[in-house]
């Protein structure tokens, strides 16, 4: 973590440092120092002999000259609205304090179900002979469990239509179907329309796991084009505020994001 | 199976007492046969709606994102089907039998 360059402006010398070195990072800066220190006690920069240059080969990664990039913080994973999201489509948004943001999820997500029912009908979901399909359906929750129940229960015993008798192979067994079982493409779409809303469910409950509750707010900041809704990071707007700063103090801060960061600028 | 066929096939299907006598949510939905390609519209608006409520930064912006989002599906596959009734009905046959 460049912790010279975030710690304080660049017009601010540092005393622990020759005023020739370059404003890279704070990383860099102290090794650079302890460079110049191990060269008994002379800070010598640029290095100009052969030894030198191998010096600083080894001891400061190229890499580590780049400017660093911040990158936002992993969101927790919440398994509230996780959870929520499969009870009902777009309850976790609403059950986070994002209510208006899951009620349009709730909207498409019952768009998709229903017409998927109205068109093939309750044998849409049928866990017994289209049991793939059943496990990508059954991510929009306890209603693709109800339509099913409601399958078994309606349609498969006849009590909600008379059972035809199906063709079937001479000497096999003798099939009888329900005659509202949803056939060609009324059950083909049917079918998927119902799975396009489990699967878009379970994109729904991972962005509910992930999104700060409350996040819809007027005044909550908001990274650019991806919609996650994450509050700006407050380092942000401290940065010039510890630019002024007295040098001593940035002397610490130097060191102590030094010492922090020596697994990389994470 | 041209539009004005397709219309056609629509309104015989549909007919009062087709539509009467559907149970909805019971039995399938009668004459999907013939009017099966209106079901993208609700498809792309359900599609995007759920995708833009995810994606979009303000929830004021996800119905017109989505309104967009659906008009692009509609309109890609809406064209998609136009080159490829070209291609299949007016190219082909031109080419030379041998």
């Amino acid at each position: 973590m460049g912790g010279r360059a975030r710690g304080k402006s660049a017009d601010v010398p540092d005393p622990a440092l020759p005023a020739d070195t370059p404003p890279h990072g704070g990383a860099n800066s102290e090794r650079i120092a302890a460079f110049g220190r191990n060269q008994g006690g002379r800070r010598r920069w640029p290095p100009t002999g052969p030894a030198d240059l191998r010096r600083v080969r080894t001891s400061v990664h190229p890499f580590e000259r780049l400017p660093v990039t911040t990158s936002s913080p992993k969101p927790p994973f919440r398994f509230g609205p996780f959870v929520f999201g499969w009870v009902f489509p777009g309850l976790g948004h609403i059950m986070s304090g994002n209510a208006k943001r899951g009620l349009f999820a709730m909207s498409g997500i019952l768009i998709l179900f229903l017409t998927g029912v109205a068109v093939g009908g309750i044998d849409s979901v049928d866990r017994t002979e289209d049991r793939l399909w059943f496990f990508g359906q059954a991510g929009a929750g306890p209603i693709t469990l109800a339509v099913g129940y409601a399958n078994d229960t309606l349609l498969k015993t006849g009590s909600a239509a008379p059972m035809l008798e199906a063709p079937s192979i001479p000497g096999g067994p003798r099939v009888s179907l329900s005659a509202f079982k949803g056939i060609a493409h009324a059950n083909d779409f049917g079918t998927l329309l119902v799975f396009l809303a489990g699967l878009l469910n379970v994109c729904v409950m991972l962005d509910a796991a992930v999104r700060d509750p409350s996040s819809d707010g007027p005044t909550s900041g908001r990274r650019a084009g991806d919609g996650s809704a994450r509050p700006a990071p407050a380092a942000a707007p401290a940065a010039p505020a510890a630019s002024t700063t007295a040098p001593t103090s940035t002397t610490a801060s130097t060191s102590t994001t030094a010492s922090s960061s020596g697994g990389g600028a994470a | 199976m041209s539009i004005p066929l397709a219309l056609e096939t629509l309104s015989e299907t549909l007919t009062p007492a087709t539509v009467l006598a559907w149970k909805p949510f019971l039995q399938p939905a009668p004459g999907v046969d013939r009017w099966w390609w209106l079901l993208i519209i609700p498809t792309a608006l359900g599609i995007s709606l759920a995708y833009k409520a995810t994606r979009s930064v303000e929830p004021a912006q996800i119905p017109r994102d989505a309104a967009r989002m659906s008009l692009q599906i509609i309109g890609a596959i809406a064209a998609g089907a136009l080159f490829l009734y070209l291609l299949v009905i007016v190219l082909l046959p031109m080419l030379p039998a041998e």
